[in-house]
Order: structure tokens, then sequence, then C-alpha cells
């Protein structure tokens, strides 16, 4: 199936990318970068490792205290792009020629702390195809009228961030490490489809609940600046079924997984 | 043989000319005109045909009128095992039936059996029976009678109700009417033609040649639309419609767009006119020898036979027909008819069949519509009237797999039947010297006969648009059928009526 809409998912790509231009950090930002302490001599008269002096019971007395950061709320934004495979394949393969896709997408949050977070994301997956009728057998006879399908998922999520304590690197800077995350959440998943030759009635334009749960690492670029890989698994009950070729395949779920990569802009 | 040696449109050859007569002019033109009126009387004595119908049509007319059989006599209809020799199966013959005179022929172009002919007077049925028990043979049986299954009715100017109630106004919107589909009219032939034909009729009590003038439907018939016509009573490629049943039935598939009167189903589909029926007045012309001048019952609405049809359907399938329609039908099992069928959808051919109008006259089974219950691709049509419920007429049972517009009039008064083109009700009255098959109109019928052709012709659109198994024909036609009577499939309406829109429309993924 050729993919339409072009343009609007080129704007989409565009406004990620826009927003990969600014600095941002998937990492909990670490402590406001000063002159490094000079190294105190071990007991063995070698220097300490950077890492150690991050931690509080190795902080010797006379270097400054570190800021102190409580519970702070960071706000996040977001581009996507990722490749959406429906549960329902039978039905998607049969209209569309294949049951998975590009989706693009943003969307935003706040770090609300170290590990916790909440994110909204909106995506979107359109594809051409046409009407079919599927033969006794099974075979799949397509009727040549032009059909378009539209899935638009907005997700809000909770997780948790698998977040050390941060590190300073050799040159005295927060060391920029992965974070694994994990959560999971609800939303709202829009359908539509629409065809040639159709009437008012014939199109759909339906709204489904759906709840998900997903993974990624946070790949840090700069304090503002970094990138997510993400895997979501989302559930669309009752998405489909009731007409159509998902009632011939008895595929009830609009759901799917989704990897993603998202360019993310910490404030 | 009622044929004479006359051909078209020619006087018969006067008798050997006289040498000039030295004794006097008069007496010389007196002579040539005793000698023409001789020729007159001469030629008047005797029928003639501008077409030859096929040797054994008269014969097999006769037969069953004197005889009364819904078969035609002395023949029976023989399919042997692949492979038999000759002799093997002239013994099979000889020993079912024992001390009968019979005699093998080998059956016409496009059938897969061979003829027995037996005496007139023998029991067909019986000696049938009895051969179809030998080893040898497959299937053996009488050659059916088959009538058009329609109730024609007075014309009156309705309009097309029954294509609004397939949804076909939209569904064209989808499918340009079956562009170049070629659609097989296994019935009485086409009104395609302008011409004047010479026939026999036996009328105030004399034998009279009477001229026949012949009229092309310009709603139906245009220019290289017609795909190898034939007429498998007179063996050639004219298949003139005596009756306008055929020309009805071929008008409600493919009546044209835009032009002078209704529309068709598939009003671009090309046409291929098979004649298997006689129409009343071509039953009068036959029988003019016997001094027949009034319809024999048994021949009103005209007469079919099973060979000609089951001929036809592989014709048909041979000559590049991907749908066909049958609007005929009769009591008698046909099992030639039922391996033509077969043949056909191995072909790519779907078939729509007319379900038959016996309900209230003992709603037996017809044939060949009861095959279509066991062959993918082949449908027997109920009809509905105005109202959408079943046509008082339209015959009910397990073979009933979809319902169509036939028309009702006892629902729907005169705007309750089927309106396409075909002759005027008033030219084709029995009460005359001559037909008029050159004056067309829209004329309203009601019938299985009717609801068929809408059937065949959704099935072009189906074809046109991409489905082109019969198989998968039939299951689009009745998975998007509009469900009537019982939830589910019912012998009234099969899986329900027919909805043309839904059908090409077809399925998305939710809807």
């Amino acid at each position: 199936m050729t993919a339409r809409r072009l343009p609007a998912r080129l704007l989409v790509l565009g406004f990620a990318l826009g927003l990969a231009v600014g600095p941002a950090s998937a990492q909990e930002p670490a402590p406001a970068p000063s002159a490094p302490p000079p190294a105190a001599p071990t007991p063995a008269g070698e220097p300490r490792a950077p890492e150690d002096v991050t931690t509080p019971d190795a902080t010797p007395d006379d270097m400054p205290t570190p800021r102190k950061r409580g519970p702070g709320i960071r706000p996040r934004v977001f581009g996507l792009v990722g490749f959406q495979s429906f549960t329902a394949a039978d039905s998607f393969s049969a209209v569309l020629d294949t049951s998975s896709g590009v989706v693009f997408g943003g969307g935003g949050g706040l770090l609300l702390g170290r590990h916790l977070f909440v994110d909204v994301s909106v995506s979107s997956f359109s594809a051409d195809g046409s009407r079919v009728f599927i033969a006794d057998g099974g075979e799949v006879v397509d009727l040549g009228i032009a059909t378009e399908v539209t899935v638009r998922p907005i997700d809000i999520s909770v997780g948790w961030r698998f977040a050390s304590a941060p590190r300073l690197g050799p040159n005295g800077k927060a060391r920029l490490r992965p974070v694994p995350y994990g959560g999971g959440g609800f939303g709202f998943q829009q359908y539509t489809e629409t065809s040639e030759f159709a009437s008012a009635e014939d199109d759909v334009s339906e709204t489904h609940g759906s709840y998900h749960v997903l993974g990624g690492l946070e790949l840090p670029f700069s304090r503002h600046l970094g990138a997510t890989a993400e895997v979501l698994y989302r559930w669309v009950p009752d998405g489909l079924g009731t007409g159509g070729v998902s009632s011939f395949y008895d595929e009830t779920d609009l759901g799917g997984a989704q990897v993603r990569v998202k360019v993310v802009f910490t404030f | 043989m009622l044929a004479s040696d006359t051909q078209a449109g020619t006087a018969r050859p006067l008798l050997p000319h006289r040498k000039e007569n030295p004794v006097g002019r008069s007496v010389t033109l007196v002579g040539l005109v005793l000698v023409a009126a001789l020729g007159l009387v001469l030629s008047a004595q005797e029928p003639t045909f501008t077409r030859r119908p096929r040797a054994d049509l008269a014969d097999r007319l006769r037969a069953v009128a004197r005889l009364g059989t819904d078969y035609v006599p002395g023949r029976i209809l023989v399919k042997f095992r692949d492979g038999l020799p000759t002799q093997a199966m002239t013994s099979a013959v000889t020993l079912a039936l024992p001390g009968t005179a019979t005699q093998l022929r080998a059956g016409d172009a496009y059938t897969d059996f061979t003829y027995v002919d037996v005496p007139l007077d023998a029991d067909v049925p019986a000696m049938a029976a009895a051969l179809a028990a030998r080893p040898e043979i497959a299937f053996a049986e009488p050659d059916a009678l088959r009538r058009p299954e329609v109730t024609p009715t007075d014309p009156s100017f309705a309009r097309q109700w029954h294509m609004r109630v397939m949804n076909l106004e939209r569904a064209w919107d989808i499918n340009d009417g079956a562009r170049d589909v070629v659609v097989a009219v296994i019935d009485s032939g086409l009104a395609m033609a302008n011409d004047v034909l010479r026939f026999p009729r036996f009328f105030a009590g004399r034998l009279q040649i009477i001229d026949v003038p012949f009229a092309r439907s310009t709603d139906i018939v245009s220019t290289n639309r017609l795909v190898a016509p034939y007429d498998f009573l007179y063996e050639d490629t004219l298949p003139y419609d005596m009756d306008g049943h055929g020309t009805h039935v071929t008008g409600t598939i493919g009546q044209q767009l835009n032009a002078e009167s209704g529309v068709g189903v598939a009003y671009n589909a090309r046409i291929m006119p098979l004649k298997v029926c006689l129409g009343e007045w071509e039953v009068l012309f036959f029988l003019a020898e016997d001094g027949v001048s009034t319809l024999p019952p048994i021949f009103e609405g005209g007469a079919c036979f099973a060979s000609d049809e089951a001929r036809a359907i592989r014709y048909a399938a041979d000559n590049g027909a991907k749908v066909m329609n049958i609007s005929i039908g009769g009591e008698s099992p046909a099992a030639v008819t039922q391996s033509a069928l077969q043949y056909a959808v191995s072909r790519g051919a779907f078939v729509a069949l007319s379900g038959g109008n016996r309900f209230e006259d003992g709603n037996r089974p017809g044939y060949p519509a009861v095959y279509a219950r066991d062959i993918n691709g082949v449908m027997a049509v109920a009809a509905v009237g105005q109202d959408l419920n079943r046509a008082y007429y339209s015959s009910t049972g397990d073979f009933i797999e979809i319902a169509a517009p036939g028309g009702n009039t006892r629902v729907g008064g005169a705007a309750g039947r089927i309106w396409q083109q075909t002759y005027r009700a008033s030219g084709l009255s029995l009460n005359q010297l001559a037909p008029r098959f050159d004056l067309l109109e829209d004329d309203a019928y009601q019938g299985t006969s009717m609801a068929a052709p809408h059937v065949a012709g959704l099935a072009a659109l189906l074809h046109a648009q991409g489905i082109r198994n019969p198989a998968t024909i039939e299951a689009a036609i009745r998975q998007f059928a509009t469900d009537r009577g019982s939830a589910g499939r019912d012998n009234e309406y099969g899986f329900g009526l027919v909805d043309a829109r839904a059908t090409l429309r077809g399925l998305g993924i939710a809807r």
C-alpha cells in the first residue's frame, strides 16, 4: 500500500526534528558544574575515582556542598517516529496489504523527580488500500474501491525511570547514562475509514478507549536533549469486529505493538 | 419436412417456360396468366420458411402436442461412460431395452450425450430408467420440455421500481454497467435485427404464407454489442425472438443507459443471445402444415427442450460468456443440463436460474433451478414484488438461494411488474393472421423469469468489479443480501433480497 498524506507526515517529522535542535537530557540533572575539587589523597595516596566524589559520605568537609535538589518537576516535549503493528493483522492485511506501518507523532509530559514521569503522546498511522470481498475459502478479492484508514491513538502514560544517582565523569561533568523505564496507562484511539463512493453512513469515524504498557530506554545527549527507544503495546478492545473484514476474521482488538523513537527536549 | 425449397424472399420457381405459340399473342398471354396462377396456388399449398428450422423440430412439437407429454416422445438422452466403444454402447442399449427398436445418434455440437431414438409410442421415462440402470451409462433421461417462467401482463407506463429496490442507482456509481462482460441469455432470442421473414400460417381455414416483420431493439442492440449469437432451433446465427420473453429478459440485463426507454442492470455488458425456446407463434408456424390454427394448450407460454438448453450452456461457456441467465424451467429433471451447468462453472461462468412460478400450482420443484443447490456459482432466484415480499407465484424450496424483483400485480397493481423494452403485446396476439415483431415498447412482465436477470446483471457488475470466480460471485451475492423472511436462509427468499450496492462495495476493515 502506498502511504499517503506525506506532507502531513513531513510536518510532524519536522516538528520532531525541531524539538531536537535544542539541548535536552533524559538523565536526572547532575549537580551544577563547578570547579572540580582537588582530589583528596587517599590513604594509599591515589586519587579518588570521580564517582566517589558524588557520594555524600565521601564528600570531604572542605569541598562545596552540592546544591540540594528536591523532587523537582521538569516539563518535557517530544516528537516521535515509529512502527505500528496491529493485532488485527488479517483484517489490516486484507484491506491494506499490510498489518503494520510507520507512525508519526509527538507529545509532552512531566518528570516528577528523578523516577516518576507522566506523558501524553499522540501518534498517527495512515494508509491506503481498497475494499475487498473474502471468498468462502478465504481468498481476498480486491474490489478496486480506494479506501483510506487512519488510526490516531492518544496515550496517557505514567511510568517509572530506573535512574541511579547522578555521577560525574572524569571531566567533572555528570555522566550521561542510559536510563531504562517502564510504565502503562490508558487513552483513546480515533479510527477513521473512508472510501470512494461512500455516503455519510458508510464511512467510519469512531473513538475507542484503550490501555497500554510501555518500556524503553532513555539515551541522554545533553542536559536537555535526549532520545528514547520505546516499545508500547496497546489494547483497544471492541474497536473492531462488528463489521467489515474484521467481523469475518473475528478480530476485535484495534491495538497492537508500537516501536518508536522519541526525541526529547527537557526544560 | 415443413420447409419448402423456397429461399428467403423469393417466390417458388415457375413451371417450365413454354415455347412461343405461333397461333397468337393473346393466347400466349392467357397461358402465362394461367401458369402464374397455378404457380401461386401451388406455392400456397406448401409451408414456406424464410429460414429453415432444424429438421426434427416440427416432429418434436407434433409428438408433444399429440401425446401431451412434458418431454419429447421417441427420444432419450444418454450419456455413456467415458471411453466406451461404440459396440459396447449399442450392446448396452440392446440389453437395457430388449425387443425395442432403437437407434443411436451422436449428439449435436456442444453436447456430452447421445440420442437414443425409440418408437414414438414408447414409454420414454421407463426406458430411460432402464438405460440408466446399466453400468455403462452415466445417465439417461427424457428430453424434458421447458417453458419461459413468465406471467405476461398488460402494458402500462409505470417506472422501473425494481432497479431502485436493488439499490442500483448508487451501485452504478461504483461500477459503470459491467463494461464488456459477456452475458449469455439462453431464452427465446432477441429482437436483434430489422428484417422480414416468411412463414406458413394456417388461418381462416387455409394454409397461407405470411410475411412477418422484425425490428431491432435499439435500446438493447448497438454496434458490436452482440457476441456470438446463435439459434439452436434453426442452427444459425440469427436468434430472432418470436415471443418477447427473451428480449424482455435481455433488457433487464442490458438495456442501455440514457437511451430511449428503461435501463438494464448491466447496461454496458455485451450480450450473447442464444435461442433455445420457441414462441407461441413459432409453434403455430411449425404446426401449420398439420392444419393447426390455434395453439395447443401444452405450448402456452412457448416451448423449449432440455437438450437445446444444455447445448446452449456449453456453447456459451466455450464462447466467452462469463455470466449466463436461464429464465426457463420445467418439472422434469435433466442431467444433461446439470452436467452443462457444472461445465459452465468450471469454465468460469456464473449462472442465474429462475426459481419457478409454481407456488400456487402445487409448488413442485422446478428444473434446472433445483441444481443450483449443489453447484456453487449457480443460483436459483425467487421473485419479490414492490413490497419486497415474495411474489404469490414464486416457488419455494431448499434450492432457492436468493430473491430479486420479479413483480407482483396483486400488491403492486399495474405498477408492480417489471418494465423493460420488448414487443408490443397487441402485435403478439394469436387471434390475427400474422404477428408483428417490429413493434417495440416498454412492457411489463412478472415472474421469476424477470427476477433471474436482475441477479445475472449484478453478477456481471461483480465480474467487472474484479470478482471472477463464479462461486465467489455467488458467495458475495449471498453475503450482502438483505435478509427477508425467517432469519438466515429460508425457502422463500434464500439468503434474502439482493443489494447491488452493498455487494459491489464489499468490505473495509471495520464496515
